[in-house]
């Protein structure tokens, strides 16, 4: 199934004993057209495993914030399944196991940071009554964390989009979800920027041991944040490869954005995406 | 906070306050001292001289007529767009609703507020209270419209983010689209809130014996162009000060952007 890298992903998937996160199996998704439904996905198998970092990457319009959208129950599956730790995404959805942050950062304008990190308090408490209270960071470790400590009483508008998008990811973190949905959430910043919070998203993936899905069109982005990046192929969307590159980044030594076998694995991945 | 001894805000405090004062008391100027000069009589238009003097003179009248037109005016313009914010919340939570009434509401809308005032008045007579509807209908679709919108100013991503927290239909309202709507609705209340004179103005012109509207309806026939001039003043005033409050109030609640 792939090729150009060792260890070959069955080998990886095969001793990776952790439980699984995500389960898809046949999965197909479209929306509803005029005359039936227009399909967007078809035949999609997909196993992550919990605290699995997966990137997601594939031509515009195959279907990957679809994919995103069926984990987070904002869609159902027209065939096939979808499982989440063993339920569907709905049961999931209700115990807050899911986050999920934007592109844009999908702050209320009218609350401020601190208000904004609230709102996953304030709504939902009938959908999540039973469940155990989320332990982990609370709003004011998690500001301190993203660099706005002192920033809570600022309004959205009065922080740049690097900010913002900050604390989009600390109000998703905050419900303490297992699983992490992210739709090309660095995708309108810049690229200093977007290397500096892909280093703070790492280090936030590495001490909450959460699991990500994170949709982007970077290659870079993909390969420097995955364990596994996944490429869709587009018409119908499908998934087209798991390629597995922790071994390429394990082996760096020094920067991994620079090291050549990192560098090489990106190479094939394009290469991979020119064929999507 | 800008400082307010920097050159920008002296500035602003002079393009806001003092120019206009300048301009509004020139042309006052112009008007005291050209009317007598072209020979005008005091009957046809009075100079602003007059006129205040006459709203010294007779403090009491225009109290009397003013406090009827204050209470049409209010109440209108809470009944008005009480109703309105109700009407718009259930067409944007029931399309069917919105098919149905929404064209009928436009209809009306397009009658003018001068022909209906004899319709309510020949129903309610010549009391307060027909004149409270008028301001309310003058209040209404403005705010429908403009709250119909805003309600429904939510951007799907908004809507989704909602859906992945669970939220409650009631949550999504509160959280969500009540706070969308305020500016929208706040743009319509600014309209409202001098809307609202006219319609109780209008209604008293059709029929009453009391409030701006009746005054400036029978001192225009007795020939006493002082009093009408000051009952036009005290009604736009009355338009400004409702205008002022709701802008302060708005200032207050959407202190973003
Ligand atoms: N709400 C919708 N209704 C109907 N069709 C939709 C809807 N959303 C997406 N689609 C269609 O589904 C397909 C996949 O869309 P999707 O948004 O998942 O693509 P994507 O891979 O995320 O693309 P991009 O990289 O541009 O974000 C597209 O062809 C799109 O036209
Ligand atoms: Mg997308």
């Amino acid at each position: 199934m792939t090729t150009g890298l060792q260890p070959s992903p069955e080998s990886v998937s095969t001793t990776d004993s952790r439980p699984l996160a995500i389960r898809a199996r046949g999965l197909d998704v479209g929306y509803p057209a005029k005359g039936g439904v227009n399909v967007v996905l078809t035949g999609l198998d997909l196993e992550v495993r919990e605290g699995e970092f997966l990137t997601i990457i594939g031509p515009s319009g195959c279907g990957k914030s679809t994919l995103l959208r069926v984990v987070a129950d904002l869609l159902s599956p027209a065939a096939g399944s979808l499982e989440v730790f063993g339920d569907t995404p709905a049961a999931a959805r209700r115990r807050r196991d899911i986050g999920f942050v934007f592109q844009d950062s999908t702050l209320l304008p009218w609350r401020t940071v601190m208000e904004n990190l609230r709102l996953p308090d304030e709504v939902g408490k009938k959908a999540r009554a039973g469940r155990p209270g989320a332990e982990g960071p609370d709003a004011a470790e998690l500001l301190r964390m993203i660099g706005l400590a002192g920033r809570e009483n600022a309004y959205p508008h009065q922080l740049s989009g690097g900010q913002r998008q900050r604390v989009a990811i600390a109000r998703a973190l905050l419900s303490r979800p297992r699983i992490l949905l992210m739709d090309e959430p660095f995708g309108a910043l810049d690229e200093i920027t977007r290397d500096r919070l892909n280093d703070e998203l790492l280090g936030l993936w590495q001490s909450m041991r959460m699991t990500i899905l994170f949709v982007t069109h970077s290659v870079m982005e993909a390969a420097y944040l995955g364990d596994r990046v996944a490429i869709l192929a587009s018409n119908p969307g499908r998934l087209r490869e798991l390629e597995d590159i922790r071994a390429a980044k394990a082996a760096a030594a020094g920067p991994i954005r620079e090291d050549p076998g990192f560098v090489r694995s990106m190479a094939h991945l394009r290469a991979v995406l020119r064929t999507c | 906070m800008l400082n307010s001894s920097s050159p920008d805000a002296e500035g602003s405090a002079l393009a806001r306050i003092v120019l206009p004062a300048f301009g509004a008391l020139s042309l006052l100027a112009v008007w005291q001292f050209l009317l007598p000069w072209l020979g005008v009589p005091k009957f046809i238009v009075p100079t602003p001289a007059q006129v205040a003097l006459r709203i010294a003179a007779d403090p009491y009248l225009l109290w009397q007529n003013l406090l009827p037109t204050l209470i049409e005016s209010v109440c209108g313009f809470f009944i008005g767009n009480i109703a309105a914010i109700l009407l718009a919340i259930a067409f944007v939570y029931s399309k069917t609703v919105e098919r149905a009434y929404f064209p009928v509401v436009l209809f009306l809308n397009t009658i003018p507020v001068l022909a209906i005032a004899p319709i309510i008045i020949l129903i309610f007579g010549i009391g307060i209270f027909p004149k409270i509807i008028i301001a309310s209908i003058i209040c209404f679709f403005p705010t429908l419209v403009n709250m119909t919108r805003g309600l429904d100013a939510v951007s799907a991503n908004e809507r989704e983010l909602m859906h992945v927290l669970s939220a409650s239909p009631l949550e999504i309202f509160w959280k969500l689209r009540a706070p969308r709507s305020l500016p929208f609705l706040f743009a319509s209340l600014r309209i409202s809130s001098t809307a609202c004179v006219v319609g109780a103005i209008v209604g008293e012109w059709i029929g009453a014996n009391k409030g701006l509207g009746a005054l400036i309806i029978q001192s225009t026939f007795n020939y006493r162009s002082d009093l009408l001039y000051a009952a036009i003043i005290l009604s736009s005033s009355l338009a400004v000060v409702i205008f002022i409050i709701v802008t302060t109030i708005e200032r207050r609640v959407i202190r973003y952007q």
